[in-house]
């Protein structure tokens, strides 16, 4: 009788087992099979628990600004590669890139920046002329979305403009690729997509920010060198770089751009 | 019959009114819907550039499913690497139309060539990064050339084996005192 209900429950237990493999089997497999659009996954993404599920609503009180660590880039071109991926930019061209500033004992400046410096330092040989090395460093570059930008005043059909957040965007649609704009930037930091055939260039990650995220590249750089956020939060990071005794610079400050991209101990060699 | 001098007025009035009827219309047929939202361009794109696709996430993202590997890695000198530094990005999880695809571990490229993208001295590095010279620093450490790093270095936490032996090494020397 006992042995009888033992035989009962296992019988029992191993029909559950076997309707549970079958299930779990069927099941997986079907979460492979059924395709799935990466907008689901972009759901997922958004769930993390420091950031927000929606979008934000654009926020006018924020004032963003990038700040770039020039003491603490190593030239790994991490950056450089999160920016290709995350904006599709085609090869050979650029949103972001590391330049190489080596000084010499006769105080001569070389630049360089192969590959935009997305492979690294690692393996680039110095300048040939160069004997010998007084001081090296990395310095990256980006859109310095400016306060009074060159390229949006030059742009024929309007396709390019200042949001009313302050990042200056390239409507692609309405661009007709004059290059007017291309050319009116003085950091150089533009240029004509060869896949879109329209004006390109780095947005801050304008649709990583929205939806309250860094841009790629700071969240891919390594030692910290780049950071971003927003100056009037005085709890951010850059704020409190901002309102310190820190040595800030800006690129070409005699221009009038007024660049919200600062440079941290930035050499004056650097232009 | 002679026309009326006002005629000639009323006339020209008429071809004015058609004249910036047609403008006015086609400015409005021409332009798109958006413009002027915000300003003198097409204020929905502004929307359009924030709705696009986001391909990289944080390591929070990579957190719920693997909480061992990033436990380890948030304690270690390696706690500012992004994840999808070494592994690519996430959005890569949901390739071919699956939600969960198989993740390149290391992107198709050699582990040594991850580590040294960073680790390989050169020319520029700030002075207080650390850096090796790959077969010297193999030669230094008594070892085969052919070790790969993460034969002594946990990639996740690279000085946690290191640390381990060290605290061993000096247990036995205080040992070796008594």
């Amino acid at each position: 009788m006992k042995s009888n209900i033992t035989q009962e429950m296992i019988d029992k237990d191993r029909r559950g087992f076997i309707d549970k493999v079958v299930k779990g089997t069927v099941g997986g497999s079907l979460m492979l099979m059924i395709p799935m659009s990466s907008n689901l996954f972009a759901e997922v993404l958004s769930e993390d628990k420091n950031l927000k599920n929606s979008i934000n609503p654009m926020d006018l009180k924020a004032n963003y600004c990038f700040m770039v660590d020039v003491t603490s880039c190593i030239g790994c071109g991490n950056c450089c590669v999160a920016d290709r991926k995350e904006n599709n930019v085609p090869e050979g061209q650029y949103r972001t890139w590391v330049e190489r500033y080596v000084i010499d004992m006769m105080n001569q400046v070389y630049v360089d920046a192969p590959d935009g410096g997305e492979k690294g330092y690692a393996n680039t040989p110095i300048h040939e002329t160069i004997e010998e090395v007084k001081e090296a460093f990395f310095v990256p570059k980006l859109c310095n979305m400016c306060d009074e930008p060159s390229c949006t005043q030059v742009c024929p059909v309007a396709a390019t403009f200042t949001t009313p957040d302050g990042f200056v965007v390239v409507d692609s649609e309405h661009c007709v690729a004059c290059g007017y704009c291309v050319q009116a930037c003085p950091y150089g930091v533009r240029f004509i997509n060869e896949q879109t055939k329209v004006a390109d260039k780095c947005t801050w990650c304008y649709h990583r920010v929205r939806k309250g995220k860094l841009p790629a590249c700071v969240n891919a750089c390594p030692t910290g060198a780049r950071k971003f956020g927003d100056i009037n939060d005085k709890q951010s990071e850059v704020a409190k770089i901002y309102n310190s005794a820190s040595r800030l610079r800006v690129l070409k400050k005699d221009l009038g751009n007024e660049p919200q991209l600062y440079y941290i101990n930035l050499h004056e060699e650097v232009v | 019959m002679s026309k009326k001098p006002y005629q000639f007025g009323i006339r020209l009035v008429v071809v004015f009114a058609v004249i910036i009827a047609v403008v006015v219309l086609g400015r409005q047929m021409m332009l798109p819907d958006s413009w002027g939202e915000y300003g003198y361009y097409r204020g929905a794109y502004i929307d359009e550039e924030a709705h696009k696709e986001i391909k990289y996430g944080t390591n929070e993202s990579c957190k719920s499913c693997h909480e061992e590997v990033y436990e380890l890695k948030a304690h270690s000198v390696h706690k500012r690497l992004s994840c999808e530094m070494c592994h690519a990005p996430v959005s890569q999880h949901a390739q071919e139309g699956k939600k969960f695809a198989k993740m390149p571990s290391m992107q198709g490229k050699p582990q040594i060539d991850l580590c040294l993208s960073c680790h390989q001295e050169g020319v520029g590095k700030p002075k207080d990064f650390p850096t090796i010279n790959h077969l010297k620093h193999l030669k230094e450490q008594d070892v085969k050339p052919t070790h790969t790093c993460d034969q002594c270095h946990t990639v996740h936490d690279p000085m946690e084996n290191i640390n381990h032996a060290r605290k061993l090494r000096t247990l036995k020397e205080v040992v070796d005192e008594k």
